[in-house]
């Protein structure tokens, strides 16, 4: 549970028009099997995609926006990560990003631009590949203990035992695999869990019921979230010309809130049982 | 001027009868302190040109953006009305309800409708409101986390730096 550590502190220069909001917390919980992710948030809440994806029309985007996340974590120790730069870019937004690492300090800078006011119809699916290739850069997972790689010391070992060139290819081969596992694990974890979202609802049949697949673990307390104990609330909607129902109930654990879809009409009735 | 009307007129509209479309005198939105976006806007361009300041009443559509020049003329065209004024040659297109918005008139961020019917004699033709995209961010997160010991809490801190129409929106936001 997150804590808050001290009261907001809020700077106004109303002559420059320019406003400073400053927040403290106590982050308890913030090691998961000595793992933890640095994400982005606030790029990622611009880049949400759209509910619908097969348009006809265009899709608006907020034009202009310029904004800009830094994510500095000082660790009581170094850790190897892998350094990176670069820029995605498709034809509404351009997300710039760079890693670097000084010592036990690692910082991850973003930037996000839109680039114009809308996305024609007929580029929306290149424009959301843009928007997943920006995803996959907006997070980063760092695993505490881990001994740095000294590649001063590696790269003469292997140039003595291979020659130089093997010892380039190793060093490069190592950080490719180093940054590709951290970036999977980071799209991984953005990708919504069966039942989280429209696109991975849950099939429902007469005969099947529902309520075990309300069952499965809380994300945030790892407790069962529902044991039949919850209050259920359901809601219709039509999605993409498709019925669903979404669930809404509180983690019978910790009280936070969970949505899990359906793809079809959930009876008021069944509930409950399953 | 524009930081009065738009602070201390309250931003109401009591839309009955003709006043749906016609705009309470400047005296009367003075008297009373309040007002919808017509009566703010007039109050303005009267107090602006009482200043010896050209300014007019300018109508716009808030959703269509550049569209509404592709519509059919009409009435209902408009849902919105701001103020163009025209100070040492330039121009400035000041939206008289935009709560707590604050900064130098020339860090003024336009309104994002794009188009304007200004209302004036001899104007037919919607006029461009130019969108302007900031060339530094208007919002700037930075989050600190200090791990001193991997067996104690990680402290977090943010700063949320916010700048133009983003400082104003975030300052509308906390009042």
């Amino acid at each position: 549970m997150i804590e808050a550590d001290g009261p907001i502190q809020i700077e106004d220069d109303t002559e420059k028009n320019i406003l400073v909001v400053r927040e403290k917390y106590n982050i308890p919980g913030f090691w998961k099997d000595k793992k933890a992710y640095l994400v982005a948030g606030r790029i990622i809440e611009e880049l949400s995609k759209p509910i619908i994806s097969k348009r006809s029309m265009p899709l608006a985007i907020r034009f202009p926006a310029n904004i800009s996340q830094t994510i500095e974590i000082k660790l009581p120790a170094p850790i190897p990560i892998s350094t990176d730069s670069g820029t995605v870019e498709g034809e509404a937004i351009r997300l710039r990003y760079e890693w670097e690492r000084s010592g036990s300090l690692i910082r991850l800078d973003y930037n996000l631009t839109t680039l114009r006011d809308h996305v024609p119809a007929e580029k929306v699916a290149r424009h959301l590949e843009v928007i997943d290739e920006a995803q996959s850069v907006l997070g980063y997972e760092i695993e505490q203990g881990a001994e740095v790689v000294n590649w001063g010391a590696v790269i003469p070992l292997l140039g003595l035992l291979a020659g130089p060139v093997l010892a380039v290819v190793a060093v490069l081969g190592v950080r490719f695999v180093l940054r590709r596992q951290q970036r999977n694990r980071f799209k991984e974890s953005l990708r919504p869990l069966p039942g989280a979202s429209p696109e991975t609802a849950f099939r429902i049949s007469g005969a099947d019921g529902f309520a075990h697949h309300l069952e499965t673990l809380c994300r945030w307390c790892t407790s069962p979230r529902y044991r039949g104990g919850a209050t259920l609330e359901r809601e219709g909607f039509i999605y993409d010309g498709r019925r669903f129902t979404v669930v809404r109930f509180a983690c019978e654990g910790c009280g936070r809130p969970h949505d899990v879809y359906f793809d079809g009409v959930v009876p008021a009735g069944e509930s409950d049982g399953g | 001027m524009l930081r009065f009307v738009q602070d201390e007129i309250r931003y109401l509209g009591i839309e009955l009868g003709r006043h749906s479309h016609l705009p309470n005198p400047p005296a009367r939105v003075l008297e009373r302190r309040f007002g919808d976006c017509k009566d703010k806007s007039l109050l303005l361009c009267t107090a602006l040109n009482a200043l010896g300041i050209e300014a007019y009443p300018a109508l716009v559509n808030t959703e269509a953006g550049r569209t509404l020049a592709e519509r059919q003329p009409s009435p209902f065209a408009f849902d919105h009305v701001i103020v163009r004024a025209r100070l040492d040659g330039k121009v400035y297109w000041l939206d008289a309800t935009v709560p707590q918005q604050r900064g130098p008139l020339s860090g003024l961020p336009s309104p994002e409708y794009e188009r304007a019917l200004v209302v004036r004699q001899g104007s037919g033709e919607l006029e461009e409101i130019p969108l302007l995209s900031s060339a530094s961010p208007t919002t700037s997160v930075k989050d600190v986390y200090t791990v001193e010991s991997y067996d104690l809490p990680v402290l977090l801190e943010v700063i949320t730096t916010y700048r133009e129409a983003d400082a104003d929106a975030a300052r509308y936001e906390m009042a």
